[in-house]
């Protein structure tokens, strides 16, 4: 009985801690339809006038490109150096760990500081501040999350697979392929969805080194004059989308898994 | 067997494997990251003046940081959110990563459940931020469920602009990324160390304080150190969904602003100290590899 209890009460602060991460999704999406000028109940009556002002707006799709170019390419600048980084410390080398910390730092110093520190870089530079000036910000906060989870999620067996690959004959190339990649490419595969999440969120390091404006930056100068319903209705649209992408990449991650054979 | 024997012991020493595949990231690291870290340093250390600086030395603006009432107060605000925003996170954490990792049988359900808590983070910060309005606002849900209740007699205006609603949005924001590290810990445990433990005799809270914890420590120490982090160089939701007051990080986000940037830089260069003396005095407790 007591381990019943146990259960009972850890899926009781899991429901607090999933209603505390999702209340304000099931507000922004209830409120999104609402005909009245204002972001507080009561809901006067539905309406889609504030998905049509916002699909109307060309400043905001523009800038939601935007993010989603800077997101893309994130993930694949970040998942390009993640990879083999997370995958050097499948046996240790020397100076590992301080090398480790040292990209670590990427997700330890503050973002404002980062921030600004980013804007005397490209002022010394001579760089001028675009969409792109944002790559290597961005990545810098990504890549060592990429690295943590390929790092942990190397199999303690790969380097004795790889070995057993070799001396039945394979060559480098085909142990990587056969062996080496498809034990590391869940990690690689997280990782890379990971450093997209981060990117196109980001608010805190873009603010003084990215112009024109992605979509969080757009949004926080907007809240910064009033903020609207029309938000809510964007901040909904983007969710039905994302959770749609979800299940197509789900639904093609699970047929590819069937395709494949394992690898022998 | 012969085969294996008459192999060469494999290369140790001059191994540069390990090092070709780490380079890349770390020279990105090393320009992009460090790069315009020495620059906050040296420009700490500039002479500021109207709208602009001059680069002489001098140790002002570290003078006027810890001086500075206002710039005294921004920072003990700051510390006070990160130290309750990263306790509760971790509080509240901990027993859902074990529920994740430990309660749930399913594969399947398990990533569902964590997919499922990455998915608000596809949402705008601001626009998530912003969504608290209706529910916290004076006329809003939580003031009328309350009401209902009969908690409250009347609606209390405290819950929205104020430091209740800039630690509720913060830990909604960071809770994830301490169940995370968490839940790794706890699913590279051995299973087999818990009837070790049982067969020796150790009851389930010793099993629970001896391996379970002390294991997880690791996840624990990651997930604190990134929260605490985040709500130092967090300078906008105060600003959005907060009580007029200014941390730490609107302080440099101001400064900047009104071109003072050898200030900011001082201060940023405190705060990265103070978030830098955090972390490694989480790290220093527990052992790391353990995760790897």
């Amino acid at each position: 009985m007591a381990r019943d209890y146990l259960k009972i009460g850890l899926a009781v602060v899991t429901i607090v801690v999933a209603t505390l991460v999702y209340s304000p999704i099931v507000s922004m999406i209830v409120f999104s339809f609402n005909s009245a000028d204002r972001m507080v109940p009561p809901i006067e009556g539905l309406s889609l006038r504030w998905y049509e002002k916002w699909l109307s707006s060309p400043e905001i799709v523009n800038s939601l490109t935007r993010s989603l170019e800077l997101a893309i390419a994130t993930a694949a600048v970040a998942m390009a150096l993640f990879a083999p980084a997370g995958l050097a410390y499948k046996r240790p080398f020397r100076g590992a760990e301080a090398i480790f910390y040292l990209i670590i730092l990427g997700i330890i110093v503050p973002g404002v500081t980062y921030g600004l520190g980013a804007i005397f870089f490209y002022r010394q530079l001579g760089v001028p501040i675009s969409l792109w000036t944002g790559l290597p910000v961005h990545v810098v906060w990504a890549l060592p999350w990429g690295m943590i989870l390929v790092r942990a999620g190397i199999d303690p067996m790969l380097i004795e697979y790889e070995e057993a690959a070799k001396t039945l004959g394979a060559t480098s190339f085909k142990v990587f392929r056969r062996v080496t990649l498809p034990l590391i490419a869940p990690a690689i595969m997280a990782g890379a969805l990971f450093a997209f999440t981060l990117s196109i969120g980001e608010l805190f390091r873009s603010v003084f080194i990215v112009n024109p404006d992605t979509l969080p930056l757009r949004v926080f100068g907007i809240v910064q004059i009033r903020a609207t319903p029309a938000l809510l209705a964007l901040g909904s649209t983007m969710t039905i989308f994302s959770l749609g992408l979800l299940v197509v990449v789900g639904l093609l991650a699970r047929k590819s898994l069937r395709l494949t054979p394992a690898p022998s | 067997m012969i085969l294996l024997a008459d192999r060469p012991p494999p290369k140790r020493v001059w191994d540069v494997g390990p090092y070709i595949l780490v380079l890349p990231a770390l020279t990105w690291t090393l320009i992009f990251l460090i790069g315009p870290l020495v620059q906050i340093v040296v420009m700490s250390f500039y002479t500021p003046v109207q709208l602009s600086y001059v680069p002489i030395f001098t140790l002002s603006n570290y003078v006027k940081a810890f001086t500075n009432p206002t710039a005294q107060a921004s920072i003990l605000l700051t510390l006070e959110y990160s130290t309750i925003v990263a306790g509760v996170s971790v509080l509240l954490a901990y027993p859902v990563a074990y529920f994740l990792a430990n309660k749930i049988q399913s594969q399947t359900l398990k990533t569902a459940l964590l997919v499922a808590l990455i998915i608000p983070f596809w949402i705008d910060w601001t626009i998530r931020t912003i969504s608290w309005i209706p529910m916290l606002g004076t006329n809003g849900v939580l003031n009328g469920v309350l009401m209902g209740l009969h908690i409250l007699s009347e609606p209390s205006p405290l819950f929205l602009y104020s430091d209740f609603a800039t630690v509720l949005v913060m830990i909604q924001s960071y809770v994830v990324f301490v169940i995370g590290p968490i839940f790794l810990a706890l699913a590279k445990i051995d299973p087999l160390l818990y009837e070790a433990a049982a067969a020796s005799g150790a009851n389930r809270i010793k099993q629970f304080y001896h391996i379970t914890l002390r294991l997880s420590l690791p996840g624990v120490a990651i997930g604190a150190a990134f929260v605490f982090v985040a709500s130092m160089g967090d300078w906008a939701t105060p600003k959005v969904i907060g009580r007029i007051a200014t941390t730490a990080g609107q302080f440099i986000y101001n400064s900047q602003v009104y071109l003072n940037w050898p200030f900011a830089s001082a201060v940023s260069v405190i705060i990265t100290g103070i978030a830098l003396i955090i972390v490694i005095a989480l790290f220093t407790g527990v052992n790391l590899r353990q995760l790897f």
